[in-house]
């Protein structure tokens, strides 16, 4: 099969594996890597690469020494260890948000089948949860908090630090948690500052392989694991380890460790490159939310008189990726939920595409992809 | 510049799959859509079995997309469908006649809507897998049976209009079912070997099934004949189709019984002997001429032609004559024949060989 190469403006959805990440994998000698677990030397190789990887990212999420960094298979697994691990038990009442992750609201919609009590704090038209309406809905009984740093969707960043600060200040047993996937590399993520017990992240996107995943889970706490085996993960998670998923984790990491607000500035830089180029080329078109409330990656458009699943499609046609939505297993297109949680109708949901950036993105390429954008826009309007 | 990109409505099946291949072979800039017409999750219907447009059929769709190297898409088409097939289906059951949703589905969302959003996309023409060709003309495209006797679907392109005819390419119309098999297993197509989709697509169960899922639960009546006498009871007119004669439950009559009529308005299914069917004539409406003379003019006088009033039907000899624009009446010139209301008639001509047009029938 031999597809046909785009600019890959659909980085929330996956990163692409990085070139640094890819050179960095050719470099391990996979046939001597041996069992993480082993004793001799061909197990010591693999615990090696693993506990580099391990500390680059406690780095990049800004974890305390003490803090715990668990790997899974990806962010939906950290999100479910979480919710149907540590805390489902016998009067469990879950506090979390209307915008949330299908990897975090299924399982707690799993968790509350289960007998857990679920609260879903519904989220304004800004797509920033209130910080009051959150304190409301969190009770003396109040088990586990969760909320994400940052939309997957439209990008807004939530008050979790806020939350974090509301919980210590009362003196709340709730266990913390934030679904940190899409904030990782793309904004100042502080696990310890924010006061966090958990956070779950995903590293293909951030340029390492998908497959892989972590908890991040605070000094003292134990955790329970989902899955049950050996040892491994201080007996968290079952299962040898995913080594290479592990090493290109950790590559990713140091990467973005080494240069992370230049990264964080050039992403800030390349979404102004589209959004001037679109705002000032296409009438109709604005931003779902501000953008100064959003991950600096993250251009959530609303076109009037479009419909984005089509446009989709036509700009991949055109060879550049997009998204309508978040990224949907089945390919079928639908509103989503997100956009009509905070407030859009059913049409306006359907007209709305999500760019997002890299900091590997040439000038060239933007200009190009928004210069595409505009003109199969401009092209679907006149039906043609 | 030739615009060499073509949609190929791809349904998960050999056919479409192989239709898709032999363009991309020709040298076109074929891409793959598929239709989600139905939500098989939340409303069950074949997708265990594998027919055509599940899930499970898009994964297969995908797959030969991936292995001839074309772009797929997967569009929703649940509203339209909705509306233009399902709905139409259930309210000609209630009317006690015999829906065709593949001629709907057809006329109203595979080369239409379909062909508008395609054309959206830049693509020049939509392709089906249809066993089915067009020859174009300098007056215009001729609709013509596919090669395969027993594939032929042109029955049920009858609803297609001039100017979407010019833009449908049937790359698989000129072979046989073997051939396309035969070509599907040579090019490693991962549907070569798939079995023929055969029921409607959204139907999994029985029709009574179904419809009692609509909300429209089978109501008993009385079996009758043509005297009004009442020869048994009947769960449900939807279960019936003018001309059956199996499963009627009626029983103690010397010569077959079939189903004659059914009547909605009364809730009664009327049966009688094989002759009761026979009809010098019947009336066909909503008239869509395919040919294009006939397209242009309309049927200005009346023509001697072949008229098939059911899929696999090999059609007899008739002579249709205008009645208004829209409605025509069928003689039978030499047999006659058992016509189901609701199904469509699809007249051909002399040769047996070119759609002229069609209708549903009335009587």
């Amino acid at each position: 099969m031999v597809m046909e190469s785009g600019i890959n403006l659909d980085k929330n959805a996956s990163y692409g594996v990085h070139p640094a990440v890819l050179e960095g994998l050719k470099g391990i000698d996979l046939p001597s890597i041996c069992n993480p677990s082993s004793i001799h030397q061909g197990g010591q190789g693999a615990r090696y690469l693993i506990e580099e990887a391990r500390a680059d990212i406690a780095q990049l999420v800004g974890a305390a020494p003490g803090d715990k960094v668990v790997f899974t298979s990806g962010a939906t697994e950290a999100n479910n260890q979480v919710i149907l691990g540590a805390a489902l038990r016998k009067g469990a009442h879950i506090v979390t948000t209307a915008i949330e992750h299908p990897a975090l609201l299924e399982a707690a919609r799993e968790a509350e089948r289960r007998g857990a009590k679920l609260t879903v704090v519904p989220v304004p038209r800004s797509g920033v949860v209130e910080v009051n309406a959150l304190k409301a809905a969190i009770t003396d009984n109040t088990t586990l908090v969760s909320l994400m740093f940052a939309n997957n969707e439209v990008g807004t960043l939530q008050p979790v630090s806020e939350i974090g600060e509301h919980l210590r200040q009362i003196g709340s047993m709730a266990l913390y948690h934030s679904d940190a996937v899409q904030a990782l590399g793309k904004s100042e993520l502080n696990f310890a500052s924010s006061k966090l017990d958990f956070a779950s992240i995903s590293a293909h996107k951030i340029g390492a392989l998908a497959g892989i995943g972590a908890l991040i889970v605070r000094s003292g706490i134990e955790i329970q694991p989902l899955i049950f085996g050996g040892p491994q993960e201080k007996r968290a998670r079952a299962g040898t380890e995913n080594i290479l998923g592990i090493v290109s984790f950790g590559l990713a990491a140091r990467l973005f460790n080494e240069e992370k607000s230049r990264r964080i500035a050039t992403l800030q830089k390349n979404r102004e490159v589209i959004w001037s180029i679109l705002r000032d080329s296409t009438p109709s078109i604005s931003p779902t939310v501000d953008l100064k409330d959003t991950i600096p990656n993250t251009l959530s458009l609303k076109i009037d008189g479009i419909n984005s699943a089509d446009l989709v499609v036509a700009l991949d046609l055109e060879g550049v990726w997009v998204s309508s939505g978040a990224a949907c297993a089945s390919g079928k297109p639908g509103a989503s939920y997100v956009l009509t949680s905070i407030g859009l109708t059913e049409d306006e949901a359907r007209s709305v595409i999500r760019i997002s950036v890299g900091a590997e993105d040439t000038e060239e390429s933007l200009k190009l992809a928004a210069q595409k954008i505009s003109k199969v826009i401009s092209r679907m309007r006149s039906g043609k | 510049m030739e615009n060499k990109r073509i949609a190929v409505a791809m349904s998960g099946g050999v056919d479409s799959s192989v239709a898709a291949y032999i363009l991309k072979n020709e040298g076109l800039d074929p891409l793959g859509i598929s239709m989600q017409v139905w939500d098989y999750r939340n409303n069950g219907g074949s997708c265990s079995r594998a027919t055509c447009c599940s899930p499970d059929d898009f994964t297969d769709a995908r797959r030969v997309a991936g292995k001839i190297s074309i772009p797929y898409y997967v569009f929703d088409f649940e509203k339209t469908f909705e509306k233009e097939v399902i709905s139409k289906f259930v309210r000609t059951y209630e009317a006690g006649e015999t829906p065709n949703p593949c001629v709907d589905c057809n006329s109203k969302v595979k080369f239409h809507e379909l062909r508008q959003r395609a054309s959206a996309l830049g693509c020049s023409k939509v392709a089906t897998g249809h066993y089915a060709q067009v020859k174009h003309t300098a007056e215009g495209s001729h609709l013509l049976r596919g090669v395969d006797p027993d594939k032929d679907q042109s029955y049920f392109l009858y609803g297609l209009k001039q100017s979407e005819l010019a833009q449908t390419l049937f790359p698989v119309g000129h072979l046989t079912k073997p051939e396309v098999r035969e070509i599907a297993h040579k090019a490693g197509l991962p549907t070569a070997s798939k079995a023929e989709s055969q029921d409607i697509c959204f139907v999994s169960g029985t029709v009574a099934e179904f419809m009692k899922k609509r909300g429209v639960p089978a109501r008993t009546g009385s079996i009758i004949n043509k005297n009004g006498d009442i020869l048994a009871k009947h769960d449900g007119i939807h279960t019936f189709t003018v001309g059956q004669r199996r499963g009627l439950g009626v029983g103690g009559s010397e010569e077959p019984l079939y189903v004659t009529e059914i009547n909605a308005a009364t809730n009664t299914v009327v049966v009688g002997p094989a002759k009761e069917l026979e009809r010098a004539c019947y009336l066909v409406s909503n008239i869509n001429w395919v040919n294009p003379t006939l397209s242009k003019e309309g049927l200005k006088s009346a023509i001697t032609c072949i008229a098939q009033m059911r899929h696999r039907h090999r059609g007899v000899p008739v002579r249709v004559e205008p009645i208004d624009d829209s409605t025509v009446r069928v003689i039978f010139t030499k047999e006659s024949a058992t016509v189901s209301p609701g199904q469509a008639a699809v007249f051909y001509d002399e040769s047996n060989q070119e759609v002229l047009g069609g209708g549903k029938i009335g009587l």
